[in-house]
């Protein structure tokens, strides 16, 4: 009782705060001049604040990648950019933040585009976003993943492990996060004889275990695995590639394609893949004036190829891979589109653990 | 001895022109956000970030590890002055610090912990100085199931951190703890629990606005209710008198040098555990002080080693929370994860060669850590004598600024306006546990490691089968666990036979 009073109460201010925003919203509205060009659009933005979402909390990567463009997009458009973490839900508080505010162009955040997928394909309760329906500005990078072994394990190749006599040890952190679906889609397309154990806090805590033997290997982007491979602790036997072909870095390691034979596995990973190459797409909320989005569109370009940007973000060892925002649209609706329902279903499962 | 040639070179260059004021400099910023309750150091260093994109990264770790290691000084300063956290780590030090500033003994306490923060640091550096040759092995011994069995051993001094003589208020107490510490999505099913519906509470809630609610906003509560001053007795306001009792604090950590070095001991194993924080090892170490002492009726109502215990303990964790971003480049805490990424920023790769290649940075960091620490006890002794003055001011002034202070702490961790909401409903909670003696030490610790126990659990059992306890390390500590707890249970039976019962 108590709580649906609360509720009640709750409700009535949002919808009274709504009210008023929508009140003095319609006032602004119909004292500007309705801006019909780019040109107009970039008086609009010039001195206004841009707030832009982080769903996560400072310090992570996807904080440290916003903070990084933040200064190129107060540049090229002419705001001033705040960056807001708001984190919860394992980002998707932060997911509907962004979709959820008003289309008027000055909110934009970004968002783990795979944690998205996963939560709106399972249909999560309190997932208030369609992703099919966001406006997309760009992506900043995909995630390249990579399925690594330990330094001193017997097995050194895909090959091996596939053909492997004894169980393998995979570590995972939490159960539906990507290193635990990773490795469930891949054991089954490719019949790996690999058991995932997962639990684990974090993808360092699985290189510690690693590292003490207790797991054999673990999958992850390669931006992550990079420092444990480089300092010879793991070696990558297999990686996800970018549009189906291997990563220039990689080239001698074979993508998921490239060892599975049937064409209904290569339909899976494909979706697999999609998902990764989602990654961390910058969008706003549905319904931002054309112009205003096309203003952003053209800033967020400009940003990520800006040579000093560029230079900042190979530093920080944080690579780049720009998608155009349209593009961005099509991925997200090929990834979500899955024509076939068993294939779904599989994802669905993996995602839900029940694999 | 590559150990002492580096360790001099390492002196060398924190003390050179180029670092040491970065090193003061951080130390006094540290010590000013530890002061603030509810900002941490992981949130100090997330500052820094931004300054340090030019610098050269020896004065950047400096600059950003001396930040780190003064938080725990100016926190400690305001757990006892205020009876508020200044950071989540000297919550121990609410048991018997704000106890002491009430009997006007604030400074005391002041000095009393300040010294202990700087021997604990101290210890913890000085063991991982002699680990460096073997840090490797060392970080490799503690896996899950280690870790679980070191958690129930730390679960066990809810028994004795019970604040009466009633021993089920406090297991009460503990299993509303770990309760609570359940809610949000569990990563071994990856079901959202005890979470209503309600999106904020996926991700559990978290420690600060909780340690904030519990400790702090309760207090805000008493005082208001209670009225009067923070300071209850009638002390010589006078500096002078305030100066000699600060003096009277560091001779009694002096004196009480055996009960720093477990204490320390405590501190650096529970910080190899990754992810944990300093402020379980700072209760444990509580914990420990009051059973091991010959008049643990004492604890709770303003005793010196009450505040040594934990001070001490919180600050030796850095050794061990140090150990695994040494040997490997992975983060023992939410604050060595901050200041990995400000190294790759800089150009320089934490990691497993981290070690061999640039050990000059090794030692470098371990004097940060020695100096930082003693650069913020002299400034939380000298900013001690300023701040005990407001002590006397009266509750009804005093709250409502300390509130919002406290409630703008709770909001800034995560920036998420529900923390503030955590805060106070758990003030309302530590309210009610306040009034009705049940032991809010044992709530903490119960909160604090439930998860880590659930997690290690199912690790453990996955990796290791229903055995895995018979591993050499974990079985250690699993006898360890058997033996305090009968010692406790052995004390708590002779004592009901002499009439009177533990802790009351």
């Amino acid at each position: 009782m108590k709580q649906l009073l609360f509720t009640r109460c709750f409700r009535r201010i949002v919808y009274g705060a709504l009210v008023f925003f929508i009140a003095v919203g319609l006032t602004l509205g119909v004292g500007a001049v309705e801006a019909k060009s780019v040109k107009d659009a970039a008086a609009f933005y010039k001195g206004k604040v841009l707030t832009f979402i982080v769903p996560y909390t400072p310090g992570g990567g996807y904080d440290v990648y916003s903070r990084l463009i933040a200064p190129y997009l107060e540049t090229y458009t002419g705001t001033r950019v705040i960056v807001r973490n708001m984190p919860g839900a394992g980002g998707m508080l932060g997911a509907n933040e962004i979709y959820n505010a008003r289309p008027n162009g000055l909110t934009i955040g970004i968002q783990n585009c795979v944690g998205s997928i996963t939560n709106q394909l399972t249909e999560v309760k309190g997932v208030r976003y369609d992703l099919t329906k966001f406006s997309w500005i760009g992506r900043m990078a995909i995630n390249l993943r990579v399925l690594v072994m330990r330094k001193g394990s017997d097995i050194t190749s895909i090959q091996e492990l596939m053909n492997a006599k004894r169980t393998v040890k995979i570590g995972a952190t939490g159960l539906g996060g990507s290193t635990y679906v990773d490795a469930v889609i891949t054991n089954k397309v490719l019949n790996l004889p690999v058991e995932v154990i997962h639990g684990y806090d974090s993808s360092t805590e699985v290189d510690l275990g690693m590292l003490r033997g207790e797991i054999e290997g673990q999958w992850g982007s390669y931006s992550s695995r990079l420092k444990m491979v480089k300092a010879g602790e793991q070696f990558v036997i297999l990686q996800s590639g970018d549009k189906g072909k291997r990563d220039p870095r990689l080239s001698d390691i074979p993508t998921f394609f490239e060892v599975t034979p049937s064409e209904k596995g290569k339909r899976i990973l494909s979706t697999l893949a999609g998902m990764h190459e989602t990654a961390r797409p910058i969008a706003g909320p549905p319904g931002i004036p054309k112009e205003r989005l096309e203003f952003l569109r053209e800033a967020f370009y400009k940003a990520m190829h800006d040579p000093s940007f560029s230079e900042k973000a190979g530093k920080a060892k944080m690579p780049l891979n720009y998608l155009a925002g349209e593009e961005m649209l099509k991925l997200v609706k090929s990834v979500l589109e899955i024509p076939e329902e068993d294939i779904k279903q599989i994802f669905i499962q993996a995602i839900k653990g029940s694999i | 001895m590559y150990v002492i040639d580096g360790l001099l070179q390492g002196f060398v260059t924190a003390v050179s022109p180029g670092v040491l004021p970065y090193l003061i400099v951080g130390a006094t910023l540290g010590l000013i956000i530890g002061i603030i309750p509810g900002l941490s150091g992981h949130f100090a260093m997330a500052m820094m970030i931004p300054f340090v994109f030019r610098m050269d990264p020896a004065v950047a770790v400096t600059f950003i590890l001396a930040a780190h290691a003064a938080v725990a000084q100016g926190g400690g300063v305001t757990a006892i002055l205020f009876a508020t956290p200044g950071t989540g780590q000297n919550a121990a030090t609410l048991l018997d610090g704000p106890a002491m500033t009430e009997n006007g003994e604030a400074g005391r306490a002041v000095g009393a912990a300040m010294t202990a923060c700087f021997l604990g640091a101290f210890f913890g550096v000085f063991v991982l100085t002699i680990l460096l040759p073997i840090l490797r092995r060392v970080v490799l011994l503690f896996g899950p199931p280690e870790f679980f069995m070191l958690a129930v051993l730390a679960l066990t001094f809810i028994a004795v951190l019970g604040t009466s003589g009633n021993i089920n208020k406090g297991l009460i107490a503990g299993a509303l703890g770990l309760l609570l510490s359940f809610v949000g999505m569990g990563s071994v099913t990856g079901e959202t629990r005890f979470t209503f519906g309600i999106l904020e509470l996926w991700d559990g809630l978290s420690m600060v606005p909780v340690l904030l609610g519990i400790f702090a906003v309760s207090e805000m509560i008493h005082l208001w209710v209670e009225g009067g001053t923070l300071a209850r007795e009638a002390t010589d306001e006078h500096p002078r008198a305030l100066q000699r009792q600060i003096f009277e604090g560091v001779m009694d950590t002096l004196r009480h040098w055996w009960l720093v070095i477990r204490c320390s001991a405590i501190g650096t194993s529970m910080g190899l555990i990754p992810g944990l924080g300093s402020a379980p090892a700072a209760f444990v170490a509580y914990g420990h002080a009051k059973q091991t002492s010959k008049h643990p009726e004492k604890f709770g109502t303003g005793t010196v080693e009450g505040v040594i215990a934990p001070e001490s303990a919180n600050d030796a964790v850095e050794g061990g929370a140090l150990a695994s971003t040494l040997a490997f480049g992975i983060p023992g805490s939410s604050s060595m994860a901050i200041l990995i990424t400000a190294l790759i920023i800089l150009g320089v790769e934490p990691g497993p060669k981290f070690m061999v290649e640039r050990l000059d940075l090794v030692f470098l960091m371990i004097w940060t850590v020695v100096l930082g620490n003693f650069v913020g006890t002299i400034l939380g002794i000298v900013v001690a004598n300023p701040l005990a003055r407001v002590t006397f001011l009266r509750g009804s002034l005093l709250v409502p600024v300390l509130l919002t202070i406290i409630l703008t702490g709770s909001f800034v961790i995560h920036s998420t306006w529900s923390d503030m909401v955590v805060a106070l409903v758990f003030g309302l909670l530590g309210y009610a546990m306040k009034r009705l003696d049940y032991s809010r030490p044992a709530f903490i610790i119960g909160f604090v490691l439930g998860l880590m126990v659930e997690r290690n659990l199912y690790l453990s059992l996955k990796l290791y089968g229903s055995t895995f306890f018979m591993e050499p390390l974990s079985f250690g500590l699993m006898l360890l666990t058997i033996v305090v707890l009968l010692y406790n249970v052995l004390k708590m039976l002779k004592g009901k036979r002499e009439g009177y019962s533990l802790g009351s």
